[in-house]
Order: structure tokens, then C-alpha cells, then sequence
């Protein structure tokens, strides 16, 4: 099996497991008292931020990999990573005001946690334009790695926004030290949502990484 | 309110499930197009 048939078939299996996630999360998972059906946006919001942050950790990662080995495998990893964490960046950023409207009375507030989620967005937008703008391969792989790193030192300043600012935004309720406070019929469509945006991003990788030469060039 | 007490906000969820999925499922198709296509 070649490395995109591998990519197509856990893509396929991610894809199914986000079908199931929609059955669960609609008919079977309680409907919260105070903020109605627009609850039900979470088991897609934070699981996409999940996604969106592994993504860009990743990237991180492989850039440091590749600036210490000089490897271009880690240059391809990065690349294929920044583009699916894109995808999942604009699921994020769609549904968190689309929650956030009916329960905060507003779309959008400039608080730390969005603010800087937006500004990772605009990384991610950023990286795969300097990939572009780059013909010779092995500049556009270092400098890109740079940026990818910057990228990464972000992550941890999102996840811990929410305890540093004043902010609207809630704070985890699964990823924190103490045990997840959260009913089990919902932490569980939560932990299945998790578990499904992680195949996804899985598959949606590895079928990048294997079409490889996505990246633009100039001339 | 709806009879249950819960505040109507179901549209909201649906719109969020319809652009998730169009994102998640228009990308994948994306990448399998793109794939078919490379060597």
C-alpha cells in the first residue's frame, strides 16, 4: 500500500468517525440547560482547536528537526502539516463565533485567547506564502522553519491565555490538571470528537506529505 | 425558551456542523483530487 492510499484510507476512516461524531453529538448527547443546541458547536470547536494546535506544534517540531539534520523530509512534514492545520484553523474560526454569538451576545471580542488564535491563523496564512514566494528549495525550507518555530512557541501562549488574561473565553475543561467537568455522556462525544479530528488530521497529513510537491514556485 | 426551558439556539449548531463539514469533507476532496493527479 503506497503511502497516499494509506492517507485516502485513514482520511476515509476520519471522515466516517466525523459522521458518527454528528449522530452522537446531535441524538445522543444531552442538550446543555442554559445555553440550548449551540452548545452542541463544542464537540467541533475544541476538537478543532485541538487539531489546529497539534498542527502547528508539529510544524515546530519537524522545523527544528529539519534546521538540526538538514533533512527534507521534516521541510515536507512541515509544509503538509501547515496547510491541514489551515483547514482546521477556518473550522475553529468559524464555529467559535458561531457560538460565541448566542451564549456571549457577541461574534468576536479582541481577549487574549482570540486575538492570539487569530494571529496563529494569520501564521499559518503567512508560512504557506513564504513557501510561495521561495523558489530555491533549501531558503524557502529554512526560512519557513523559522517561521514554523515561531509558530510552535505560540501554542503553549494560547492554551494558557485563558489563565493569564481576563478573557470571555471558557477555560479547558479537559485539558487541565485537575479531572474533565463535564457529564459522561458528554465528555464522551468530546473524547470521540478528539480522537476523530486526530485521525483526520492523520490521514489529511500523510495524503499531503505523500503528493509532496504542493508547494508553489516562483517563475 | 422552547417547553423544556432550553433557549433556542439550535440554528446556530446547524450552521456550524454544515461550514465544518464543507471545510473538513472540501479539503479532503481537495487533497484526493490533487493526489490523482500527481505522479
Amino acid at each position: 500500500m503506497t503511502l497516499k492510499t494509506r492517507g485516502r484510507s485513514i482520511t476515509l476512516l476520519g471522515l466516517l468517525l466525523l459522521a458518527g461524531v454528528y449522530v452522537r453529538a446531535i441524538w445522543f448527547t444531552p442538550v446543555e440547560r442554559t445555553q440550548g443546541g449551540a452548545q452542541k458547536i463544542f464537540y467541533l470547536h475544541a476538537p478543532a482547536a485541538w487539531s489546529t494546535l497539534l498542527a502547528m506544534g508539529l510544524v515546530g517540531l519537524a522545523s527544528i528537526l529539519y534546521l538540526m539534520m538538514k533533512d527534507e523530509r521534516f521541510d515536507r512534514f512541515a509544509a503538509a502539516s501547515a496547510e491541514v492545520g489551515t483547514a482546521f484553523a477556518c473550522v475553529m474560526l468559524t464555529t467559535g463565533p458561531l457560538w460565541g454569538k448566542p451564549v456571549w451576545g457577541t461574534w468576536w471580542t479582541w481577549d487574549a485567547r482570540l486575538t492570539l488564535t487569530l494571529f496563529l491563523f494569520f501564521l499559518f496564512i503567512g508560512y504557506q506564502l513564504l513557501r510561495g514566494a521561495i523558489a530555491e528549495p533549501g531558503t524557502r525550507a529554512r526560512y519557513a522553519a523559522v517561521l514554523g518555530i515561531f509558530g510552535m512557541v505560540l501554542v503553549p501562549f494560547i492554551h494558557l491565555s485563558v489563565y493569564l488574561f481576563r478573557t470571555l473565553h471558557p477555560q479547558p475543561i479537559v485539558l487541565k490538571p485537575s479531572a474533565p467537568s463535564l457529564p459522561g455522556d458528554m465528555l464522551a462525544t468530546l473524547l470521540f470528537s478528539f480522537l476523530t479530528f486526530t485521525v483526520l488530521y492523520i490521514g489529511l497529513v500523510t495524503q499531503r506529505y505523500a503528493t509532496g510537491a504542493g508547494d508553489a514556485h516562483v517563475g | 425558551m422552547w417547553a423544556d426551558g432550553t433557549p433556542p439556539t439550535g440554528g446556530y449548531a446547524i450552521a456550524a456542523y454544515v461550514i465544518a463539514a464543507v471545510i473538513l469533507i472540501g479539503y479532503s476532496f481537495m487533497l484526493y483530487r490533487r493526489g490523482s493527479k500527481a505522479p
